[in-house]
């Protein structure tokens, strides 16, 4: 289980919906940063055989953090900063040419 | 000095392809391959096992496209067989699409003359309509230019690095040595065997086989051949990953078994030089979005740039050293799609003199008439 080193005051905080449940997440981390640390185990499975998969090298190169970020597949994860109000979703298996849905 | 039946100069796919043909026939085979240079077509290039279109005024060539297609399935599969390397071979045939009136007519002039050319009278490549490259492509919308196709049954593709990685272990399986990082810097012929000087030390063999790739002309230049090749830049890039929606390759559109659109629609005559250009990627992307509105939604995650190796006719060339014989040179930039040939029939060319049906005219002697002509 991962955890923050230093948790920021309470003004600091928003909320954000992880797979349909609330969050409170840190303002300026990232989404990656904020789902490992409430502990969702992996982030994405993979396009073909389906494995779980979480954020690895969290700066952008490895692809491994892809998350559905309101309505958007395929996002990198460790690249967005959390937002108020935010919807995350796992990415399952590739998307599909027509995922996109308006939020 | 480690002496060897064959050394083959090269291991891309085409050295690589020959070595571990040479290797099944029982004969000692090293490949020295060079290390480190950008330069390698091999892992940079589309992975198309293509046929349309090839071949215009030389219908032995357009043979030799035919006949590797036909070899292809069961060559992909035996390679799965001895090397356990899946190389994603497909045949599901090929479209080239055109985004309008002229780019049709000129298409649909290049299949009649293939046609007219061939021995047989016929060419197994149809110009098709809208409604019929629809048909083909159910799952992804054309855009309102595009106004046909050429289309070909015999078209497919494969995932490269694997072809490349199979062929390696192939030759290593069947005996063969490959050391890699090992750049040929001098050869020289002398009492009936072939010396390569590379920093590692030299080696001699009885023949040898220079698949240098665009390396090819200073190496044939020492054994007595004039291989003229010269670089041609073609940038890829490559989208983020969606569920299979391309149900055919197209020229210079491919999508992968992993779910990736590949993009490949360039070319450019920069010499030695793999820098992406902005503006060239930007042109790629509009003509793919022309295609496919639909594909606007991907993103671009990698690009990159690679070396094609082309003669001046963009036919491959294969020739014997008439002052050196036993040294010979091979080199195409189709050394994806040919590997099937040059396994078997370029192997046994080497090693027994058999000639193919219309081979001479892949001999490099067809450049020195051109210049003789000026």
């Amino acid at each position: 289980m991962l955890k923050r080193l230093h948790i920021e005051q309470q003004k600091n905080m928003l909320t954000i919906e992880f797979e349909g449940k609330n969050l409170e997440v840190c303002a300026g981390e990232t989404v990656a940063a904020a789902i490992l640390a409430a502990g969702a185990e992996y982030t994405r499975t993979t396009a073909i055989s389906g494995a779980h998969r979480a954020p690895y090298c969290q700066m952008g190169i490895c692809f491994e953090c892809l998350m559905e970020i309101d309505g958007i597949p395929n996002c990198q994860a460790c690249m967005v900063e959390v937002r108020e109000g935010m919807k995350i979703n796992r990415q399952y298996g590739a998307r599909g040419l027509s995922d996109e849905k308006s939020v | 000095m480690e002496h060897f039946d064959f050394i083959i100069v090269g291991g891309g796919v085409i050295g690589s392809a020959i070595a571990y043909g040479i290797a099944n026939k029982g004969s000692s085979v090293a490949i020295l391959d060079g290390g480190g240079e950008p330069y390698r077509a091999s892992v940079g290039n589309f992975g198309l096992v293509w046929v349309q279109g090839k071949g215009q005024g030389n219908p032995a060539y357009a043979e030799w496209c035919h006949e590797t297609s036909s070899l292809f399935p069961d060559y992909a599969q035996r390679l799965l067989e001895v090397t356990g390397v899946d190389v994603g071979y497909r045949k599901p045939g090929g479209l080239t699409l055109c985004h309008d009136e002229v780019e049709y007519d000129k298409r649909a002039k290049i299949i009649e003359r293939l046609a007219r050319e061939s021995r047989s009278g016929t060419y197994d490549c149809e110009m098709v309509d809208r409604q019929k490259i629809q048909q083909l492509l159910p799952k992804l919308p054309l855009g309102p230019r595009i106004c046909g196709a050429s289309y070909s049954p015999h078209d497919g593709y494969l995932n490269p690095l694997a072809l490349l990685k199979a062929l390696n272990i192939g030759v290593v399986r069947s005996g063969g040595i490959l050391f890699p990082g090992t750049t040929v810097s001098n050869l020289r012929y002398e009492k009936d065997l072939f010396v390569a000087t590379t920093p590692q030390g030299s080696y001699s063999s009885t023949k040898i086989i220079l698949a240098a790739g665009n390396g090819i002309s200073a190496l044939a230049a020492q054994l007595g051949m004039k291989i003229p090749v010269s670089p041609q830049q073609g940038q890829l890039l490559v989208t983020e990953r969606v569920q299979p929606c391309l149900s055919m390759p197209i020229s210079g559109i491919q999508q992968t078994i992993e779910g990736s659109f590949v993009v490949g629609l360039s070319n450019r005559n920069v010499g030695f030089n793999t820098d992406m250009d902005v503006a060239v990627m930007k042109q790629m992307a509009q003509r793919v979005v022309n295609a496919f509105p639909d594909l606007s939604r991907l993103r671009i995650v990698r690009g990159w740039s690679s070396l094609r190796v082309l003669s001046p006719d963009g036919l491959p060339i294969y020739q014997q050293s008439d002052s050196c014989p036993g040294a010979y040179a091979v080199t195409s930039h189709s050394g994806v799609s040919l590997a099937p040939m040059h396994q078997s029939h370029i192997v046994d060319w080497i090693i027994d003199g058999i000639e193919p049906s219309g081979f001479q005219t892949f001999s490099a002697r067809r450049f020195d008439v051109k210049e003789t002509a000026h």
